[in-house]
């Protein structure tokens, strides 16, 4: 470089700044008028058949073994609660239950009864937010809450770390630069929920052109399910857990049988806002079967009376028996495979 | 020039010139320099990775604003698919929005803070356009779902009336219902919503199918005002600058952009300029280093050569020297043994005093060879006496007078004799008898030497001058060295030593000596020494306090 005379060095650092502001001005005047949507590697967008109104849970989730794998074991550890006795399993229980725990509003030994009926912990990555309101926009956020909801660990994170410590801090200095601190806590938490998908449900299979997965009357069950207007708010990957509804839109369900309480506000309980009032996350409908009872409230027993309740509240229908069952048959379907354990 | 030792063979130290400053510390300090500057420099690079990836980002939101309008009119127009793509659209806008917070380091503190303020509309934006969009997607479920049923629903009860009895009004009812809505479904002008009105006003959900009409009416209500609900969400989402503010901010990041690489650019060169100089400073430090040591080594050989010659000029002046009064002692003593009883004592007499002279003579010689010797040896030979200096001088220039060569003349100037001083009489005898002696051997025949002997404050005075044959210049430098003597002096005997004896005398009294001369006109030396006053004695004493014998 020193060798060139100063008037070629000079023209060719000016060219090549040129060059660069040159491509940035281009970038910025593509950017200036309205441009095409890239729609490359985003098929969704560009095809419109109706089998992409659902999805299979993808084969290849990408997750970070030994984080998740540290994850596993604080799910399992009650050191995470203040006293010690309760772990995440104590309500999400991930073999029996679905992910959740079989009753109408958790109740834990020594701690009052939870507000909600507890939602399962499997494919909750493919949700778009987070709690039966929605209300928060990261899983970071809801294990939070769940940390320091009294009806369950009734702590936080941040004092959860030095009962963690003895066990867990050289594994955690292994995978995280920075060593166990409540921010890895909660990356690992997340990591292994991530990793709880269930793939692979006689549906999925059905949907990756396997039509013998399905029976006969499953598959008019799914035909059912579209038709009379299930699927407008059950849809994508998760059969649900994409957007917000309210519940109740035809006639109220919630203040005709019993006095409401603070949970059955929905997203206004925290936005406030008169038009979020009953609002909820739409849940998936992945592994239904499993986590009977439903809504938020718990109260559906069954999946029959499940059924019956969205027809009539959410869609203006009044279904007959043989529809219910034909529904009911299907949503059987949506049972994937459970996760196993990966660490003893 | 410092004065040398005569009698050492030993090359001096070269000393270190000072004037130039060691390559190493050069070589550091450049090293620091454009270690420094280079730091500096790589701190305002413009990193291309993190360019790339901050403009790939903006690039990215404007591409998604674009596409989530797209997504959203597409479900408005009741195509199927999940709402899965816009979900990933908002939230890879959110983590856009979240990443675009580290603007690159390159970009300045004013530049961070204005693209962190267009990063802030933007998410501005981003969270009413999520508000909008989550509102957008549930009341379109909601009213594509009644959409898709409103219509088989109201035929059906519409038929089912036409077969009760007595429903003809409803039926008609339900079907100018049916009628209306399906108008709004295609356009949701405000008459055909006023007409919808006026139907759901005036149905009565009564008779045998009060039920089925009550659900038909709902989804009749659902259509009317969630068709009006999502167009004015659709509308609102259109109307959001969302892409306006992406690219705002993409502007704002290409300005900084700029500034950052002009600044890099200016750096770059700084840089390079430093170096330069730091190359050139480590050249010139060398260069200047490698002359100092070949003047050094000149010098130095310079010094050796003189040393030897010196050495060579000290032992054929003092075989010469020392041979001249030898012979004359050797040759007169022969006289005597061979003569010296047939002589008379005339003869004896001059031949005893020519003895006498050269032994004398050899004794002021050696006299002034140990002088300097022992000077140069670092001796202190100081030995100070009180002298009437007026009264030495008279005594000196009338021994020199008596030696004279034939028509030079020696004038004399004094003070008053009698005032004493404190000095080393020996070296001031050497001192004016050496200046009077050279002033009288180099003057020219009848040429006049001038004595003036005077008393300032605190200082003695000597002034010898003579219009003889001067000093050339090239001479005046090296006059004060041991057997050096002038290159002019032609025939004239001398021995190299007397100035040299001078210098030390004088240089012992802490004094000063200057000489002015020029060739063929004279020189003229002038002597400084400071004294203290020692009072005034009898000039017999003076003779008696005198170290040294007569001249």
């Amino acid at each position: 470089m020193f060798l060139l005379p100063p008037t070629v060095r000079n023209a060719s650092r000016l060219r090549v700044i040129a060059v660069a502001v040159a491509s940035c001005l281009v970038g910025c005047d593509a950017s200036l008028t309205p441009v095409q949507p890239d729609i490359e590697g985003d098929e969704e967008v560009s095809t419109a058949s109706e089998g992409d109104l659902v999805l299979p849970i993808p084969l290849d989730i990408v997750i970070d073994a030994p984080r998740a794998l540290l994850g596993e074991r604080l799910f399992h550890d009650p050191a995470l609660s203040s006293d010690g006795t309760v772990s995440c399993t104590s309500c999400h229980d991930l073999v029996h239950h679905g992910g959740a725990d079989g009753q109408v509003r958790s109740q834990l030994p020594g701690r009052t009864a939870g507000p909600i009926n507890v939602p399962t912990v499997f494919n909750v990555g493919l949700n778009f937010r987070w709690s039966w309101s929605g209300h928060w926009q990261l899983m970071a956020e809801q294990i939070d809450a769940a940390m320091s909801a009294p009806h369950a660990m009734a702590t936080t994170v941040e004092d959860a770390v030095p009962r963690l410590a003895p066990a867990y801090a050289s594994d955690f200095a292994a995978v995280y630069p920075s060593g166990l601190d409540a921010t890895n806590v909660r990356d690992a938490l997340t990591e292994y929920l991530r990793s709880l998908t269930t793939p692979n449900a006689r549906f999925d299979r059905f949907l990756r052109d396997d039509p013998s997965a399905l029976t006969e009357a499953e598959r008019a069950g799914w035909a059912l399910f579209r038709e009379i207007g299930c699927v407008s708010c059950h849809q994508g990957v998760n059969i649900g857990g994409n957007l917000f509804q309210r519940f109740g839109v035809i006639e109220d369900y919630l203040g005709q049988r019993r006095e409401l309480t603070p949970a059955d506000l929905g997203l206004a309980r925290f936005t406030h806002q008169e038009s979020d009032r009953r609002v909820f996350r739409v849940p998936s409908l992945r592994n239904v079967e499993l986590t009977a009872p439903y809504f938020h409230d718990g109260s559906a027993a069954t999946l029959e009376e499940a059924v019956q309740v969205m027809a009539r509240y959410q869609l203006g229908r009044t279904l007959r028996d043989d529809q219910v069952v034909l529904l009911v048959g299907f949503l059987r379907t949506l049972t994937g495979e459970i996760p196993p354990r990966r660490a003893p | 020039m410092t004065p040398e030792r005569p009698t050492s063979g030993v090359v001096p130290r070269v000393p270190a010139s000072r004037a130039v400053t060691s390559p190493s510390i050069v070589v550091a300090l450049a090293i620091a320099l454009v270690a420094s500057v280079g730091a500096w420099a790589f701190g305002l690079r413009v990193d291309a990775t993190a360019h790339d990836a901050y403009s790939e980002r903006l690039r990215s939101m404007v591409t998604l604003e674009h596409r989530l309008n797209e997504q959203v009119l597409r479900k408005y127009a009741g195509l199927a698919g999940s709402y899965d793509p816009l979900v990933r659209t908002m939230r890879e806008l959110r983590d856009l929005h979240r990443q675009a917070d580290l603007v690159p380091a390159f970009i300045d503190e004013e530049g961070q803070e204005e693209v962190r303020a267009r990063l802030a509309e933007s998410r501005d934006v981003l969270a009413i356009q999520d508000t909008i969009v989550e509102q957008f997607k549930s009341e379109n479920a909601i009213l594509l779902n009644s959409l898709r049923f409103f219509p088989v629903a109201a035929g059906e009860v519409a038929d089912a009336l036409s077969r009760e009895p007595a429903s003809e009004a409803q039926v008609a009812q339900v079907r100018g219902l049916l009628r209306d809505v399906l108008r709004i479904a295609v356009s949701p002008t405000a008459d055909a919503l006023a007409e919808v009105e006026r139907h759901l006003a005036s149905i009565r959900p009564d008779g045998p199918l009060a039920e089925d009409l009550r659900i038909v009416l709902r989804h009749a209500e659902i259509v009317a005002s969630g068709r009006q609900t999502v167009d004015h969400l659709l509308a609102d989402l259109l109307q959001q600058p969302g892409a306006e503010a992406a690219s705002a901010l993409g502007d704002a990041y290409a300005r900084h952009l700029e500034v950052a690489q002009q600044r890099a650019q200016t750096s770059v060169i700084l840089f390079l300029a430093c170096v330069v100089l730091a190359v050139a400073g480590v050249a010139a430090s060398i260069f200047a280093r490698m002359r100092a040591d070949a003047q050094a080594i000149r010098a130095a050989s310079a010094r050796v050569a003189e040393a030897i010659d010196r050495q060579n000029r000290f032992v054929s002046m003092t075989s010469h020297e020392f041979r001249t009064p030898l012979s004359v002692i050797v040759s007169s003593a022969d006289l005597l043994r061979a003569y010296g009883d047939k002589w008379g004592r005339e003869q004896h007499e001059k031949h005893l005093s020519r003895i006498e002279r050269a032994g004398r003579g050899m004794t002021d010689l050696l006299d002034g060879i140990l002088l300097i010797g022992r000077t140069d040896a670092g001796h202190r030979d100081f030995r100070p006496g009180r002298v009437d200096v007026a009264a030495l001088a008279h005594e000196v220039v009338d021994a020199q007078r008596a030696r004279a060569k034939a028509g030079v003349t020696v004038v004399l100037e004094t003070g008053r004799e009698g005032e004493q001083v404190v000095a080393d009489p020996r070296l001031l005898r050497h001192v004016l008898d050496n200046l009077v002696a050279n002033a009288v051997k180099y003057s020219k025949p009848k040429g006049v030497v001038s004595v003036v002997v005077s008393r300032a404050d605190g200082e003695v005075r000597i002034e010898v001058e003579d219009h003889g044959i001067g000093i050339p210049p090239a001479d005046q430098e090296k006059l004060f060295d041991t057997f050096h003597r002038a290159t002019n002096v032609g025939a004239v005997q001398g021995t190299g030593l007397g100035l040299a004896i001078v210098k030390r005398a004088v240089d012992l009294h802490g004094g000063e000596i200057a000489v002015k001369s020029s060739a063929d006109s004279g020189t003229r030396f002038d002597v400084r020494i400071p004294v203290s006053a020692a009072g005034t004695i009898t000039s017999e004493e003076s003779s008696a306090e005198d170290a040294i014998g007569g001249p």
